[in-house]
């Protein structure tokens, strides 16, 4: 038996990673399992993890060059299925995996980047309802940053037509899917926005599959539809199609033709609120005209009030001397009255009434007898009674004792 | 009336008018403000009677062609 070969440490794992790398398995498969440890190198941008599942671990290495190609970022605890091959890094004498592609396991790699971008720039605030602007209600110019040919453009002109023919669009045609394709949009939010071209835009593209719709999950794009000056609408796809674009835009429209009815008002609603405008101008004036009319009649009135005192008055004099005539008569009638009254006592108490209940007058020599002390026997006496009178002698006298 | 004034002017003067005209104004300006108003409301609709719409290209790599459609 020949006595074991003494080699080098190098020389090893030299052998081992020529063994490795030769087996055919070994040079091109994919496993599964999850990400921890991970780390991407500052500097030279490679990415280092460990690759475990329950019961076992392997260390794995992405470079650069293709860890620029992932959509998403790979994070610990992320289930993944990676490509690549087994080597063996011979300094430290371990064997890891060369990863050259990653693919989320379960969901899809432009799904994860996606929902990856979206918490990002949330978590900024980029998208905060605060950093909204609200649209002009009436522009003047409406920028469109879409690509030229499309329908989705087509549809817009159409609607703006009859809806708010007053506008001017400014079209700035760009690459909407493809390679390049963002940055071309956002030079045409730029281009807008440096020549102050228009009153607020409309940046997107007709519907698509999601790759189609890429290039607005850019998150430059983002950023810069955030940092317009001009509020943008975001119309991308369908309606179920959301994009980071939609929500750092400062409103998302569902489609390119909603987008193109939320920038313009419609021209007769418009033509309503003028004629409502003018209405109620129109009334407010009639009113204030009223209003001084009644004022002026009002101070009109007052300017009468001394012939108007002076009818006060007559009325007054007027009634009074009626009530002095009034009360002048009853007076004289109750004056009347009275004198009837005392006619009638002193006509009971006349003479002749006495005579009348058998009272009788007797007089001597002319006068009434009041006394006997005025009578002599032998006198001559008239007595008057009511129907005639009596001629008698008197003879005697017979005074009464007191 | 300047003929720099827009359409969004216009409304805006409008409701500026009105709002004028709810508070307390005196007769000579109620009647001035009346007058502005029916030519603002004037010139919007002719504007938006005559309008059609106009489309113009811009584009990044020239920056100086803003050529019509």
């Amino acid at each position: 038996m020949n006595q074991p070969m003494v080699v080098s440490v190098s020389q090893l794992n030299q052998y081992v990673k020529s063994v490795l790398q030769s087996d055919h398995l070994l040079n091109g498969l994919m496993v599964r399992g999850e990400i921890s440890n991970f780390t991407r190198h500052y500097k030279s941008g490679h990415l280092y993890f460990t690759l475990k599942d329950d019961n076992a671990a392997i260390k794995g290495v992405m470079f650069r060059s293709y860890a620029a190609q992932l959509p998403f970022s790979p994070e610990n605890g992320m289930a993944v299925v990676v490509s690549g091959s087994v080597s063996l890094y011979e300094r430290d004498g371990s064997y890891q995996f060369y990863v050259t592609d990653m693919q989320p396991d379960g969901i899809g790699a432009l799904h994860l980047a996606f929902e990856q971008l979206k918490e990002k720039l949330s978590q900024e605030g980029l998208f905060d309802q605060m950093r909204k602007r609200p649209l002009p209600p009436y522009p003047e110019r409406i920028g469109i940053v879409t690509s030229e040919g499309a329908a989705a453009l087509q549809d817009m002109l159409n609607i703006l037509s009859r809806r708010y023919p007053v506008a001017r669009v400014v079209l700035v045609p760009v690459q909407v899917q493809g390679n390049g394709a963002a940055q071309t949009i956002i030079e045409g939010i730029r281009l807008l926005n440096r020549k102050n071209a228009c009153d607020v835009m409309i940046v997107g593209r007709g519907g698509g599959s999601i790759e189609d719709l890429w290039a607005f999950n850019n998150e430059q794009l983002a950023r810069t539809i955030a940092a317009s000056a001009i509020p943008v609408v975001s119309a991308v796809g369908h309606e179920t199609d959301f994009t980071i674009a939609d929500f750092a835009a400062d409103l998302r429209a569902p489609t390119p033709s909603a987008a193109a009815e939320l920038v313009a008002p419609n021209l007769p609603d418009l033509q309503y609120y003028l004629l409502e405008l003018g209405r109620k101008c129109e009334e407010l004036t009639v009113g204030r005209i009223a209003f001084f009319q009644h004022r002026l009649d009002t101070a009109k009135s007052r300017l009468l009030a001394p012939g108007h005192l002076l009818n006060q008055y007559v009325q007054k004099l007027s009634f009074l001397q009626d009530a002095i005539w009034k009360s002048t008569c009853r007076k004289l009638s109750d004056a009347e009255t009275g004198l009837r009254h005392l006619a009638e006592l002193l006509e009971a108490r006349s003479p002749v009434k006495l005579l009348e209940r058998g009272y009788s007058l007797t007089a001597v020599e002319g006068k009434t007898v009041l006394s006997v002390a005025q009578v002599q026997v032998g006198n001559q006496m008239v007595t008057r009674l009511t129907d005639g009178e009596v001629y008698s002698t008197v003879s005697g006298i017979k005074e009464k004792k007191q | 009336m300047s003929k720099s004034i827009t359409l969004e002017g216009a409304v805006g003067r409008l409701e500026e008018i009105l709002a004028r005209m709810n508070g307390e104004i005196s007769i000579d300006e109620s009647i001035k403000l009346y007058g502005e108003a029916v030519k603002l409301i004037d010139f919007a609709n002719g504007k938006l009677e005559t309008a059609r719409l106009k489309v113009e290209k811009l584009t990044a790599p020239k920056e100086a062609g803003d050529e019509p459609v």
